[in-house]
């Protein structure tokens, strides 16, 4: 390759030309019309859109001719890259410019070359659109006004099909960082693993339905010195707010059960908490706690539920029955009361705690009774935890509109 | 799936009561509109008190809720007397579940 064909700023034509990507693409439907327009048009049999790249000049059409790139000599495409405007070579073989190039000299006899540059928006020449002849030919000005025309089209498609892959490429990019951020941040807001407590078996889901929005939904299990405190609650909002809300109720809750407590407390010292804040004092959670407390073989279930849905008990003969007394949303009004109630669990028996999210997803849009709930969970008496878990996600269905959580604790 | 909701406020003034009028899905998408359109409502009436229409609600979720709890705490605090108008439906149960039906009076 001779150095006359490098131009000045190659390294960043070079640049140019991979940005692009279209090197070695397969054939594509818009190319071959131009290149087969520009033939008709202009009445020759060949016409080439050509890309130079480092030691090749590589065809992305070529109309007319079989062949899939040359080498990058001077006269032709190579000589055109330089060019502000069109290379016009009307009869080749006679031409000093073009006589020594091996299409002129060699069996192929090329006698008649124009060349109109692929200008990029940023002023590298890729390549050419070019038309060619076996004999020597004048061109009009408006033929070659026609192949200027012809060559605007060609570069229009290529920085199209740029700013498509950049903007699919930045979108993408976008999108796996949100998701990572809030797939990072709901780890932090959900227990890793749920422990290990004696005589209870526990199985917990978390559905958000946007993967790049955090939910604000939660679920924890903290032992305690005769069993354990389950806590399934909501965040009012979505996002980062709901997110934070989300944090600071769970470790509030994990601190009170730490010394004597009891659910009703649980409840009234995390309405202070909240309440007192002053960073949004327009924030509430929904949130149900149990106390479950072992005693030799029994199991007690002391409950209280803040604006939250009612869990429910599937016995281990089949029955299903709520638990629970409704008391106000948490941290909306410091006057706020708390009341809890009492339950047994028997051996076999499984206590559900789920938001409201995951009872709409199993009953219906704007659903908030819960006998498709418990019509699901009937069959499933005396089943492991896990096996409720997964029949309620199977009837969950696929689209989720709001988060959904729920825990399964199952008496041994 | 995308869910698309409509959601309507309407504003009317009957001899001395403010009637403000909810249609559609309250949800977190139209929270923010409400709860600025009835403090805008509230704001500048001579009224004695607000009727808060949510009979043609057909979904709300919790961000709907806190819309209607700020709805009332701007009511109170401009000293006007805020009443729901509710049949049983999504708004009712959803009350009623969270535990905080007791905090509104009903036309």
């Amino acid at each position: 390759m001779s150095v006359d064909v490098i131009p000045a700023n190659e390294a960043e034509r070079l640049a140019a030309v991979r940005r692009y990507d279209v090197l070695d693409t397969p054939p594509d439907g818009a190319f071959e019309r131009i290149t087969a327009l520009a033939a008709r048009l202009l009445d020759v049999p060949i016409s080439i859109v050509s890309i130079v790249d480092t030691d090749r000049i590589w065809f992305k059409s070529h109309h007319g001719l079989d062949v899939e790139q040359i080498d990058r000599e001077p006269g032709l495409c190579a000589s055109a890259i330089l060019q502000d405007g069109p290379w016009l070579v009307a009869d080749a073989k006679a031409d000093p410019r073009t006589l020594a190039n091996p299409l002129v000299a060699g069996e192929f006899g090329l006698g008649f070359y124009a060349g109109v540059p692929l200008t990029t928006h940023d002023g590298y020449n890729l390549g050419t659109l070019c038309v060619i002849d076996l004999g020597p030919r004048e061109m009009s000005d408006a033929q070659v006004a026609t192949l200027s025309d012809l060559a605007a089209l060609v570069m229009d498609e290529l920085e199209l099909r740029l700013s498509a892959r950049t903007a699919v490429g930045l979108e993408a990019e976008l999108r796996r960082s949100a998701e990572d951020v809030a797939s990072t941040l709901q780890q932090s807001l959900l227990p890793p693993t749920l422990p290990e407590v004696k005589g209870l078996e526990f199985a917990a889901r978390y559905h958000v339905a946007n993967r790049d929005q955090v939910g604000g939904d939660f679920y924890d299990v903290i032992p305690t010195d005769d069993g354990c405190a389950v806590v399934v609650g909501d965040a009012c909002g979505k996002g980062t707010m709901a997110a934070a809300l989300t944090g600071t109720a769970r470790w509030t809750l994990r601190t009170v059960v730490l010394h004597e407590w009891t659910p009703a407390d649980a409840l009234s010292r995390l309405n202070d908490v909240l309440v007192r804040s002053a960073d949004d004092p327009e924030r509430y959670v929904t949130v149900a706690v149990g106390a479950i407390r072992r005693t030799g073989t029994t199991t007690e279930l002391t409950v209280a539920l803040g604006g939250h849905p009612r869990p429910l008990i599937v016995r281990a003969d089949g029955q299903v029955e709520a638990v629970g007394t409704t008391s106000p949303i948490v941290g909306w009004r410091a006057d706020a009361e708390f009341d809890e109630s009492a339950a047994t669990l028997d051996p076999g028996d499984v206590l559900l705690m789920f938001t409201d999210g995951m009872l709409e997803a199993v009953a219906g849009h704007g659903e908030t009774d819960d006998a498709t709930l418990r019509a699901i969970l009937r069959p499933w008496a005396g089943h492991t935890a896990s096996e409720v878990a997964d029949a309620i996600d199977a009837a969950l269905g696929d689209d989720i509109r709001d988060d959904a959580a729920f825990l399964v604790v199952r008496s041994l | 799936m995308i869910h698309e909701g409509t959601f309507t406020v309407e504003v009317e003034r009957t001899g001395e009561i403010l009637r403000v009028s909810l249609a559609g899905e309250l949800d977190i998408a139209v929270e923010q509109e409400l709860v600025a359109r009835v403090r805008e409502a509230i704001a500048e009436t001579d009224a004695r008190s607000v009727v808060l229409d949510v009979a043609t609600v057909s979904f709300i979720d919790s961000s709907g809720l806190r819309a209607l709890l700020m709805c009332r705490d701007a009511a109170q605090a401009r000293g006007l007397a805020l009443v729901l108008a509710v049949p049983d439906g999504p708004v009712r149960r959803l009350l009623d579940v969270a535990g905080v039906a007791a905090w509104f009076d009903y036309e």
